[in-house]
């Protein structure tokens, strides 16, 4: 499912049911692994860009990017205000319920674990990247930086993850 | 770790929303459409009473016309009413407003010092005014002040007027006339402030006063006398004191009468050469009755 357009009801019954979980993904990680603070986060952007939907401009940007710069803005806007209580990362807590290998449960704990030591804009590009499959030109968009400093955000992220995990 | 085993197990994390809060947000987001297009609707019925009043052609030119004459009318009366204020009075600070805009507007060096001695007269009325409703010592002060003002932008208007003159753009002309009824205005303002000066010596304690407005009678007189000297050293014209226009008027009328006089005595003596063709016309006139 794709759609450009939030015009009625329906398209943002649409947009919600294409995009609610990969939002609320991106938030979750970016709100400190805190369920109910992310769906009631993720809520609020849906209802925000229902709100706004008359500045969308469908050819300066795609609804998918323009959603996740609302996100991104409201993400910052609760940081700035304080509103989010950063927990201890509790592997038993965030990985569980997926569906993979206990094996693998291990690995990802430590990734995410390891994730968290990274700066706030370092962690942003990774989960962008890597966790919401993003490719580097919508990145560069949501993140207001050209498509060269994006790809070496994330280039000099990973390598900074890569080299506290094989510390 | 390599980059890829990263990516791998990051794919891995895909923590789900609650299946009841997908369904709890989409009835949530269906209510919030509902209220916007209800309030849209509401809005859109306000804006519909109001422009089926105020959006009318006819209401709306009948409006702006109201409206524009209401506002040049007040204005205009206050301007007007101002223009018999006093320093001091509420309307006054509109009176000299008014004086301001006059001033920028007059472009014409010689209508600009034309219209500051216009101003001076003014200055000069509010002061005899004042005297005469027994003003304070205050107010007395105030008016002598901006007669003292007055002067200076006088002066200020009749230099730059010479110096205009000096580079061939003003007539030496054209400057007689505004010096002819300087010379005039002259007579009067010492005149009127005579009159005040010896109404405020009249009056017990107002000696210094007195002594104040005589100070500024002299330097009034010296200063405007000045520039009426200079101009008549310069350009060897002689300045009159007269109201150029209405003198102008007035010597074409005596000259007239002085002809028809002299056309008169001429019945026994010789006519001048227009009159005696008149009098010829009249001969043929009455040869032909």
């Amino acid at each position: 499912m794709s759609i450009n357009r939030l015009e009625n009801r329906q398209d943002l019954e649409d947009l919600f049911k294409w995009l609610n979980e990969p939002l609320y993904r991106y938030i979750y990680i970016r709100c400190g692994y805190n369920r109910e603070l992310a769906e009631d986060i993720t809520q609020d952007i849906f209802v925000k860009a229902w709100e706004k939907r008359s500045t969308f401009n469908s050819s300066k940007s795609t609804l998918k990017n323009w959603i996740y710069t609302i996100a991104r803005n409201h993400i910052i806007d609760i940081y700035r205000k304080k509103k989010v209580s950063t927990k201890s990362f509790d592997e038993d807590i965030y990985v569980k319920d997926l569906n993979i290998s206990v094996e693998d449960e291990v690995v990802l704990a430590d990734i995410l674990k390891n994730l968290e030591k990274l700066k706030e804009k370092e962690k942003e590009v990774i989960v962008l990247r890597y966790v919401q499959d993003l490719d580097i030109e919508e990145i560069s968009k949501i993140i207001g930086k050209s498509k060269n400093t994006t790809k070496v955000m994330i280039h000099r992220a990973i390598k900074k993850l890569k080299y506290i995990m094989n510390k | 770790m390599e980059e890829r085993d990263l990516e791998k197990q990051f794919k891995n994390f895909r923590p789900q929303p609650s299946k009841e809060w997908q369904e709890r947000t989409l009835n949530h987001l269906n209510t919030v459409v509902t209220d916007s297009l209800n309030n849209r609707n509401s809005n859109t019925n306000l804006n519909n009473f109001f422009n089926s009043i105020t959006m009318n052609t006819k209401f709306k030119a009948i409006v702006t016309i109201a409206t524009v004459f209401t506002t040049f009318a007040i204005a205009g009366g206050a301007v007007y009413a101002s223009n018999s204020a006093m320093p001091g009075d509420f309307l006054y600070p509109l009176d000299k407003a008014a004086e301001q805009v006059r001033r920028t507007i007059t472009i014409n060096p010689l209508d600009k010092a034309e219209f500051e001695m216009g101003v001076m007269d003014e200055r000069v009325s509010e002061l005899q005014k004042r005297s005469e409703e027994d003003g304070t010592p205050s107010e007395i002060s105030n008016c002598m002040s901006e007669v003292e003002a007055q002067q200076l932008r006088l002066r200020s208007r009749l230099e730059e007027m010479t110096q205009l003159r000096a580079q061939n753009r003003v007539q030496a002309e054209e400057q007689l006339k505004i010096m002819n009824k300087l010379a005039a205005k002259i007579q009067n303002n010492e005149q009127v402030l005579s009159e005040v000066q010896n109404r405020l010596e009249e009056k017990s304690g107002e000696a210094t006063q007195a002594g104040e407005l005589q100070r500024l009678r002299d330097s009034y007189s010296e200063d405007m006398e000045t520039q009426i000297s200079n101009f008549e050293e310069d350009t060897g014209l002689k300045v009159e004191a007269k109201e150029a226009e209405q003198n102008q008027g007035e010597e074409t009328q005596n000259q007239n009468q002085a002809e028809i006089k002299a056309g008169e005595d001429n019945g026994e003596g010789e006519p001048n050469e227009e009159v005696q063709g008149v009098q010829e016309m009249n001969k043929g006139d009455n040869g032909n009755r």
